[in-house]
């Protein structure tokens, strides 16, 4: 490992193509730890695609994706995930069958188990034991505990999304890719989220990469915005620089109410 | 050269039909989703049908063309398209196991309704020679068959290039919600290219039957060229399946004028298909395949668990009956044995299909495999029983590993084909070779244990061997679900990516559970020659594994992971034996349909109280009405037509 303490992820030169259309053009963004950097932009941007790329779900047409000061662009989704790195996905990937501890506990577990043939089948004591603290720790901090023994077919949507977070959380990863976290949760959820993530950030000093459409939560939570058009980098700056943008604005053209109630927040919250 | 062109010849008018067959296939897949894996059967309905009009009830030929292709062909696509839209938002799994269920259902009512026996089928097209090609002579039947071929695939083309249902069948492939959008009726359009693509395979389905032999499992096995031509035509094009279908007649053709003299390498000219199959899966990148319909999510398994009482009560009482059972039961006990050795093997295929979400159409191989391999460490190498039996287990699990690797880049259908296609593999080439079951019609043999105070000789004390089995393969499936490989597992079921995502090598899990699976596959295999005395290959064919699939599927739709296997076990092997009217036809027929059902109602495609709720108006309707014909009183019509729409409501 080479690369500074606080390097994070850090997308060189990411390109993404689907047959000819170019979803994400030669993009370059660095989300440091210990701060919570946000990614917006349109629908059909090309967020979810980067994502994709950084996670190694997709193969990149070419650009590098450095982890934590090391380049992980030919290295697999899992062997990524080991090294440190969590998603959740717009679209929630849960273990709907099994509950929620179950699925909390997961990751930790698949982190352990990684390839190891023998891991996969029994835990030591000592990982169990891990993973049950990781899995009480992470319950508790989502404020999921007393739904611990529900299945997580049977939850609403706001609480699912807690799960997902629980379970990057209590999976101990350095770096976070949250995809739209907030969709689907209700005012109170939504700011509930907000204070969640500033804590892993603030308390756990790990680097939180944030795609979301909720204005109001990116406005407040983010430290720093990339924002995305047409697969390109538009603009990147604070949150008070991008809400400025006469560029972003632009690019939100018929989205302006998105815009409005990002004002209206920051009036709002002060 | 010149001896290969008479296979030439051959190749390409078979080939034609072939690609004919995959035309059909690839149309249906690509409007609905959903893959038919019936295609055959299908096809195989229509050569019968044929045969009864024409053979057995002298009608002029054309008429009984007519009618087995114009009129059962469409009809059969009407249902087909009834079926395929129930199933649209099922899982793919339930998907490919409620088509298979359809292939078990038409095969075995073929077979119920014909009998197995193989019947001449009568060239009714003109054998005389057209013309020749270097002295070959080229027949007026074959000329036809290329030219039916051709002729529909430029007539699909056309179709799809010209006419209004044919564009938007085009569009509904490239985004069925938009073509709503514009007012054409998507479903109009699924129901167009379900009555082509069944037409297509009835038609196939008389052209080749003179070839063939009338017999349903050779008809129903077309379906197999057809997936290979489908291959070729990466699932998509048109033009390329059919080419593909082509392609591999010739190729198949050619290659049994080089093999089928050679011994072991016979059946290949078989598998042609499936070898191209295959390869195409293996070498073409996931994502150039196109995803059919369904959701990518494994078996259902609900969170709920019985009660503790009932949890440990339930196997108390079974075991106790099951050691009572050589008592109770009298000369049946081979029966009771046999069922006992097929628990293991639903257990392990329940362990692939049910808890992690995998398919495989290649289950009865694995128990080939064991019960050949037995054979040979216990009879040819002289291992003790129990270590043989151990030895076998790890040989077939090493043979899971093999089948680990397609799982491994495929998943949903794409596997389901690949297994079918290791299977048919197994089945037609390795099971023959030295190594397995050898070229000997009556299969290989092996002894029961002779273990301290247990004798070969008693049946009552094998019972209790294989008992003895069974219950530590159900321990060590229990325990192992209860492991953290079984979350893992259960957790694959539901959502791959959210494991690879968080750090778990999924491949290693993969190959992990195929051996698994294999291994007590393998282990029951060998517990299964032992007990019968001798095996040949055709016990483990490749049908059987759709029939185990099939038993396992209904069974599963009322009960947990150990009591599935037990009641597939009953159905499979104890039912028959008490009632003399089921045979392997009729079993066929009930799993096929059952299984058909159970996928319907499994995903809620079909919900039983609504569909009871349904036919009862139906009912009341219908009674209503023929009051009404009866009493012709007006005003009591009304009242009971009105007291039908009351209970509809």
């Amino acid at each position: 490992m080479t690369g500074a303490t606080d390097a994070g992820l850090d997308v060189v030169d990411l390109t993404v193509r689907y047959g000819g259309q170019v979803a994400v053009d030669r993009l370059g963004l660095s989300a440091p730890l210990g701060r919570l950097t946000g990614l917006i932009g349109p629908n059909g941007a090309g967020k979810t695609s980067t994502f994709n790329a950084c996670s190694g779900l997709l193969r990149p047409s070419s650009g590098r994706i450095v982890l934590l000061g090391e380049d992980v662009t030919r290295k697999g989704a899992a062997a990524r995930a080991r090294r440190g790195l969590g998603r959740t996905f717009q679209r929630m990937e849960l273990f709907t069958s099994m509950t929620v501890a179950e699925n909390v506990a997961l990751a930790r577990e698949a982190r352990q188990a990684g390839s190891n043939p023998l891991r996969q089948q029994v835990a030591t004591p000592r990982q169990w034991a891990a993973v049950q603290a990781a899995t009480a720790e992470a319950l508790e901090v989502c404020g999921i505990t007393g739904l611990a023994d529900r299945v997580v077919g049977a939850l609403s949507t706001g609480q699912r999304r807690l799960v997902e977070l629980a379970r990057v959380y209590a999976g101990d990863f350095r770096m976070l890719l949250l995809d739209e976290p907030s969709s689907g949760l209700d005012k109170a959820e939504s700011e509930r989220f907000g204070t969640i993530l500033r804590t892993l950030v603030s308390d756990r000093g790990i680097g939180i990469l944030l795609v979301e459409h909720d204005m109001e939560l990116v406005m407040t939570v983010c430290d720093e915005l990339y924002v995305l058009d047409f697969g390109a980098l538009i603009f990147h700056g604070t949150p008070a620089e991008t809400k400025a943008s006469p560029v972003v604005r632009a690019a939100y053209l018929g989205s302006e109410a998105v815009m409005e109630a990002a004002g209206l927040a920051e009036r709002g919250v002060g | 050269m010149r001896e290969l062109v008479p296979f030439v010849v051959i190749g390409l008018a078979s080939g034609s039909l072939y690609g004919l067959a995959g035309l059909g296939l690839a149309l249906t897949y690509r409007t609905s989703g959903i893959f038919n894996f019936a295609h055959g059967a299908i096809a195989a309905a229509a050569a019968y049908l044929f045969f009864t009009l024409h053979v057995s009830m002298h009608w002029w030929w054309p008429a009984a063309a007519v009618v087995s292709v114009g009129v059962f062909g469409p009809l059969a696509g009407l249902v087909m398209e009834r079926l395929a839209r129930s199933l649209v938002a099922a899982r793919t799994a339930t998907i490919i196991v409620a088509t298979v269920g359809l292939l078990l259902f038409i095969q075995g009512f073929l077979y119920w309704h014909y009998g197995s026996a193989q019947r001449s089928f009568p060239e009714f097209l003109p054998t005389a020679a057209a013309f020749r090609i270097t002295g070959v002579t080229v027949t007026w039947a074959q000329v036809i068959n290329v030219t039916v071929g051709v002729g529909s695939f430029l007539g699909l083309y056309v179709f799809l290039r010209r006419t209004r249902v044919g564009v938007a069948m085009r569009a509904v492939v490239a985004a069925p919600d938009l073509l709503a959008l514009t007012g054409a009726r998507p479903a109009r359009v699924r129901i167009a290219s379900w009555i082509v693509g069944c037409t297509f395979a009835s038609l196939t389905g008389i052209l080749i039957a003179p070839t063939l032999t009338l017999n349903a499992a050779l008809l129903s096995a077309l379906v197999v060229q057809a997936f290979g031509a489908v291959a070729i035509g990466l699932f998509t094009s048109l033009p390329l399946t059919y080419l593909g279908g082509v392609v591999i007649g010739v190729v198949a053709s050619v290659a049994t004028k080089y093999l089928s003299a050679r011994h072991g390498l016979s059946g290949i000219p078989g598998v042609v298909p499936f070898l191209v199959l295959i390869t195409m899966m293996m070498v073409t990148p996931g994502r150039k395949l196109p995803r059919g319909a369904g959701r990518f999510e494994g078996a259902r398994e609900s969170g709920r668990r019985p009660p503790r009482p009932v949890l440990i009560g339930a196997p108390l009482v079974a075991g106790a009956f099951l050691l009572a059972v050589p008592h109770l039961v009298g000369t049946r006990l081979p029966v009771y044995s046999t069922a006992l050795i097929f628990v293991i093997i639903f257990l392990s295929l329940s362990l692939l299909t049910r808890v992690s979400g995998q398919i495989s159409l290649a289950h009865a191989a694995f128990a080939g495999v064991g019960a050949a391999t037995f054979s040979h460490f216990t009879l040819d190498s002289g291992y003790p029983w129990l270590v043989g039996l151990v030895a076998t287990g790890v040989v077939t699990g090493l043979v899971g590993v093999i089948l680990a690797l397609p799982a491994i880049r495929l998943s949903g259908l794409y596997l389901a084909l690949a297994t079918y296609g290791f299977g048919l593999l197994m089945e037609t080439v390795v099971f023959q070779s030295w190594l397995l079951f050898g070229s000997q019609v009556n299969g290989v043999s092996a002894r029961r244990p002779e273990l301290g105070p247990i004798h070969a000789g008693s049946a009552t004390d094998y019972y209790y061997v294989i008992l003895a089995v069974v219950s530590a393969t159900c321990v060590a499936l229990v325990l192992l679900r209860r492991a953290r490989l079984g979350r893992f597992l259960r957790g694959m079921a539901d959502s791959p990516t959210a494991l690879i995502t968080t750090g778990l090598g999924l491949s290693i899990t993969r190959v992990i559970v195929f051996a698994a699976s294999a291994f007590f596959a393998g282990v029951a295999g060998a517990l299964f020659i032992s007990q019968v005395g001798q095996v040949s290959p055709v016990t483990f064919t490749s049908y059987s594994s759709l029939l185990y699939l099939g038993a396992l599927t209904v069974a599963g739709a009322f009960s947990g992971f150990v009591t599935s296997a037990f009641l597939a076990a009953g159905l499979l092997v104890v039912f028959p034996a008490y009632l003399s009217g089921v045979t392997v036809e009729v079993q066929s027929m009930l799993f096929g349909g059952t299984a058909v059902l159970a996928a319907l109602v499994s995903d809620g495609a079909v919900d039983w109280k609504t569909l009871a709720a349904r036919l009862g108006a139906r009912l009341d309707r219908a009674i209503a009405r023929t009051d009404v014909r009866r009493r012709r009183s007006p005003v009591a019509a009304r009242n009971v037509a009105a007291a039908a729409a009351g209970a509809e409501r």
